[in-house]
């Protein structure tokens, strides 16, 4: 009979709609997932951790100049920054840094801390000369003989 | 007699040859928040021997690289800053960071990561951009709107096919009655 055929049609048409929608019920996206590990940027530094500029006098008031080496061991371009914490004797304030001592031919004269930085590439290091000169220091100190130290602060950066 | 006088050579040039790393990921924090909403970030310190960090934060007015532009605190440009206390660590650790604002703009800060002596330290740039939440908000629910709307259309077309088949069903068992008395 003709609409017994129908009725198995429409039945049929039915669980397949019941069943499509099961699968169709998703929200029509795939979620594509993966753990990224070692691309983020990375800024990181190593500097020696303890330097020390010698004896300073009222008759020779620049100490001796030393070099530092500073290593980029991040993934990106840094600077690096001299600063002074604010708890710093005052004396501090007249360190001196230079990245060359010449420059064709001529002496450079050194910047004082506060305007200096010097860039370092990824992977890479490089050095740079520090000195201490009270020429233009007119304070006076507690007491002579006196062993200052005070937190100079090398902070890197990304460029 | 020669190899411990070279030993303690050796130990005093190794000394003075000491050095600290120390590192953040990511470099540069980028974030986007809206007003009076608190958006949070972790961050990776690391470096190569158990020391103390201590955080502090700087801010500037303007977008730049040149550290002097930051003179201002949080308080001063009104960013409430949620840090952690000075923390050791040990190679590595993952911290949190959160800021929440009272206004809408752009904020730029430095957050340093300095050594527990204080001689050596990392800096990240700081980006925020809060969104006055009053625009995007009527976008939204905009945006939900249209969703609903789509969900409403695609289930009513569903039960919509859904009835009519029942209605189909319905319509043929009914044939089927009608023909049987028809047979009787």
């Amino acid at each position: 009979m003709g609409w017994e055929k129908y009725f198995l049609a429409s039945v049929g048409f039915l669980f397949i709609m019941i069943f499509s929608l099961s699968l169709v019920n998703s929200d029509d996206i795939m979620v594509v997932e993966a753990n990224f590990q070692g691309y983020a940027e990375r800024i990181s530094i190593e500097v020696p951790d303890y330097l020390y500029l010698g004896e300073v006098t009222r008759d020779n008031p620049v100490s001796e100049e030393i070099n530092i080496k500073v290593n980029d061991t991040g993934n990106i371009d840094a600077m690096v920054i001299p600063t002074l914490s604010s708890d710093s004797p005052e004396v501090f304030n007249y360190l001196y840094f230079r990245k060359y001592k010449t420059s064709n031919g001529t002496n450079v004269i050194p910047t004082r801390i506060g305007s200096f930085e010097v860039n370092v590439s990824k992977h890479s290091s490089t050095s740079f000369y520090m000195s201490l000169n009270l020429t233009d220091f007119n304070g006076t100190l507690n007491s002579d003989n006196l062993n200052l130290n005070s937190s100079v602060q090398f902070l890197g950066i990304a460029r | 007699m020669k190899i411990v006088a070279f030993l303690f050579v050796f130990i005093f040039l190794l000394s003075f040859s000491s050095a600290l790393q120390i590192g953040v990921s990511p470099a540069h924090l980028t974030l986007s928040s809206e007003i009076n909403k608190k958006v949070c970030s972790k961050v990776v310190v690391d470096s190569d021997r158990q020391i103390t960090i201590n955080i502090e934060d700087k801010w500037g007015k303007i977008k730049s690289k040149n550290i002097n532009e930051y003179n201002f605190s949080a308080k001063d440009v009104g960013v409430e800053i949620f840090l952690p206390e000075p923390f050791s660590i040990d190679k590595t650790k993952e911290i949190e960071i959160c800021f929440l604002t009272k206004k809408s703009g752009k904020y730029y800060g430095l957050i340093s990561f300095n050594s527990g002596g204080g001689f050596v330290g990392v800096g990240q740039w700081i980006e925020i951009n809060v969104r006055n939440n009053f625009l995007p908000k009527s976008l939204t629910m905009t945006g939900a709107t249209i969703g609903v709307k789509k969900q409403s259309i695609k289930y009513f077309l569903i039960g919509l096919t859904f009835f009519l088949e029942l209605g189909l069903l319905y319509l043929l068992l009914k044939l089927k009655n009608k023909s049987r008395t028809k047979l009787v």
